[in-house]
């Protein structure tokens, strides 16, 4: 039996990381520091469908992720962030009484994030910066959830109701043309009810390309549009309980993620569509489909 | 040694060329590393809005470039302009400006220029070979033009880029020298 298993909340929680930025990638959970007194918010709209059940439950599930994210300079090297999600999770199965549908929605669980721009280097028209980001994600979202059938599982539950240190670094190399994002975050979430969620890496390659204007203007700030692609990769280890590790849990996705976004000094507007190239869950846990991804920044 | 120097040049600046006349600062053009995207610029816009004196921005992303009016009257204040850049993210790689004014000695026998009402002070600086810019004498390549100005008490109108020297004070690296008519 297959069951979705880590990539259910490994994706809706890289939503919820996923921090704006001047011109992050837009997978990516991290990226430049914002100026000083400076604040975005970032508003996403994750979908995704994991329906690839080899099992006779041809279980169907469905997850609308609604991170908005708020990003404040409190230096020009040091910026908070902080994530509230949204969350709305539907599953469809075959029982041995019919078709069962399970859903829940609510807030999921928030992220607190400090990041520190640690090195530096610019040029005329270019950047380089390497950033660390430490923080933590606080179980706010709901974790014990029921409905009819009984308690829904713990990867239907708008929350995780663990607290999960995170730790990270973003390398980010930008010039007028193009960018290359690098980054990867660490997450160690701690026993909570005699569950432990497997520990979680994620990491992005990002390279985005500016495509209009095709030559700049001499003059001035212009809205330009960027062809992106990004390499968004996920691993986590066995769920724990009291039994030990759980064998239909954790495993390793790998997307491939074309998309296009709009930036103009205010606005960033972004659309990426996250196929995945290769996964490998262990033991009977339900492949992803895809992830949908769309969103906007502003800036204040 | 360097605090030393510092000291000196702090000395020039703002001890020895207190009767000084005054000039007039024009456009003042930033050249800004890192700013490489659209999203960037507008906090850089912001910054420079507040510092004092800054009546209107211009972010030129292609040129690395920001251009800067004061309004009439206000102080070059340097050191806010780049507290602004650094707060925004960027990096401050020099601050352009052209000013009109006249020229005189202070007490060390180097040039110096002021602007008009606000007492914004340069010390005109050359290049050394090898080395930081110097202030720049009677006798040193283009200082013979200054000291014309000087002798002559007409206003000249000089392009050059500010420097950092001492922390605070205004040093002018000159750029190019061109004469100009009182009220010009």
């Amino acid at each position: 039996m297959r069951r979705p298993g880590a990539a259910v909340t490994a994706v809706a929680v890289m939503g919820v990381v996923a921090g704006p930025a001047e011109a992050v990638s837009i997978n990516s959970p991290v990226g430049l520091t914002p100026a000083k007194g400076q604040t975005i918010v970032r508003v996403q709209m994750r979908y995704k469908r994991i329906s690839d059940d080899p099992s006779s439950a041809s279980r169907d599930t469905r997850v609308l992720t609604v991170p908005t994210t708020f990003v404040y300079g409190w230096s020009a090297r040091f910026a908070g962030i902080v994530t509230i999600p949204y969350v709305y999770k539907r599953r469809r199965a075959d029982g041995d009484s019919g078709k069962t549908v399970r859903t829940t929605s609510g807030l999921g669980d928030a992220t607190f994030l400090g990041k520190y721009r640690a090195a530096t280097r610019d040029a005329p028209g270019a950047t380089a910066r390497l950033s660390i980001l430490g923080g933590v994600v606080i179980p706010t979202g709901r974790s014990g959830d029921a409905d009819a059938l009984g308690k829904l599982p713990r990867t239907l539950q708008a929350g995780s109701g663990a607290w999960t240190p995170t730790l990270g670094a973003a390398y980010t190399i930008q010039t007028l043309d193009d960018e290359w994002d690098f980054n990867g975050m660490y997450r160690f979430p701690t026993e909570a009810h005699d569950f432990q969620w497997g520990d979680r890496w994620a990491y992005t390659i990002a390279y985005q390309k500016r495509v209009w204007p095709w030559r700049l203007p001499d003059e001035g700030v212009y809205t330009q549009f960027n062809l992106v692609l990004e390499l968004n990769g996920e691993w986590s280890r066995k769920n724990r309980d009291a039994s030990g590790s759980l064998p239909d849990s954790g495993g390793w996705i790998l997307y491939l993620s074309p998309g296009l976004q709009a930036a103009s000094q205010r606005f960033v507007v972004e659309a990426s569509f996250q196929m995945p190239v290769d996964q490998a869950w262990n033991g009977s846990q339900v492949d992803t489909d895809y992830v949908a991804v769309t969103s906007l920044r502003v800036t204040f | 040694m360097r605090i030393m120097r510092i000291v000196g040049l702090l000395v020039l600046v703002f001890g020895a060329v207190d009767d000084v006349v005054v000039g007039e600062v024009g456009p003042v053009s930033l050249g800004v590393d890192g700013l490489s995207c659209p999203f960037c610029a507008l906090s850089l816009e912001k910054k420079l809005k507040r510092v004092p004196g800054v009546a209107s921005v211009a972010v030129h992303l292609k040129k690395a470039r920001a251009d800067l009016i004061l309004s009439p009257g206000s102080p070059l204040d340097a050191t806010s302009i780049r507290w602004a850049v650094e707060d925004a993210g960027f990096t401050l790689r020099g601050i352009h400006v052209e000013v009109a004014g006249t020229v005189e000695r202070d007490d060390t026998g180097s040039f110096v220029l002021t602007s008009r009402g606000d007492a914004t002070r340069f010390l005109l600086l050359g290049d050394a070979r090898g080395g930081p810019p110097v202030p720049l004498t009677p006798g040193t390549g283009i200082a013979s033009r200054l000291a014309t100005a000087e002798r002559e008490g007409s206003w000249v109108r000089i392009r050059g880029t500010i420097r950092r020297d001492g922390g605070t004070s205004l040093g002018l690296l000159v750029q190019a020298i061109d004469t100009a008519e009182e009220g010009e």
